[in-house]
């Protein structure tokens, strides 16, 4: 099934154990919105997604990937 | 530090600042409404006038001023949730919500135009204007249960994720 995978979780570990707020705050959401985005129940606007990788100093097919039919490619 | 990310939990809080709004809006409206309505249909059963703009103008002072102090008490727990614009999510979440109150009140009005002008005279026998008492009083509950479609959806689609 297709859909978007994302490793935020993993990536504001390996940033200091960023906060879901933190994140939030630099990227101009709300910490829920975070939260959802981390849990794939919202997928982000484009200008969001970019916002996250800057903030976390990687590409952005690090932090969201696509999955399509069974195979996993990047975002 | 944690070593893993897996077992790494934070303290989660709390519903946003927006989900306590709009159940502070549905509760208000619920309350307010409910004993317009109430007190409107005990008036017209008993065969008393009602005095309905007196009423309505008494119910949106009430409504305003208890929204009010609801979404002050609300903020004073979330204040920088409170001061911060709604971000992508919740923009979108309110278009939806609108989008789903939008064709439940044009349902509603509908409704009102076609069935309204039936039963008004059986349903208000004797009463004078009893067409144009169920015909305002109609749509002014069409437009209470958008709203309150509104707040609700508002609230799944925040439980939802978006």
């Amino acid at each position: 099934m297709a859909g978007i995978r994302n490793e935020i979780r993993r990536l504001r570990f390996e940033n200091g154990e960023m906060t879901q707020a933190e994140l939030a705050t630099r990227i101009g959401v709300t910490r829920q919105t975070v939260n959802a985005i981390e849990q794939n129940k919202y997928s982000p606007s484009l200008e969001v997604a970019f916002r996250m990788a800057v903030v976390f100093g990687v590409p952005l097919e690090r932090v969201f990937q696509y999955e399509s039919e069974g195979r996993i490619g990047a975002a | 530090m944690t070593s893993d990310p897996e077992s790494w939990t934070e303290v989660r809080d709390n519903m946003p600042f927006r989900e306590k709004s709009a159940w502070i809006q549905m509760i208000s409206a619920v309350a307010v409404w409910g004993y317009y309505f109430w007190t409107v249909a005990l008036a017209l059963a008993a065969g008393q006038s009602v005095h309905f703009v007196g009423l309505f103008v008494g119910c949106v002072i009430g409504l305003v001023v208890l929204q009010i102090v609801l979404s002050i008490f609300a903020a004073l727990f979330a204040l920088r949730d409170a001061k911060a614009p709604s971000d992508e999510r919740e923009k979108l979440i309110a278009l939806k919500a609108v989008r789903i109150a939008f064709v439940v009140l044009n349902i509603g009005i509908i409704t009102l135009a076609v069935v309204g002008p039936i039963f008004a005279r059986p349903l208000l026998p004797g009463i004078a204007d009893a067409g144009m008492i169920v015909m305002v009083n109609g749509i002014l509950l069409a437009m209470v249960i958008a709203e309150v479609v509104r707040c609700s959806s508002q609230i799944v689609y925040f439980r939802l994720g978006g």
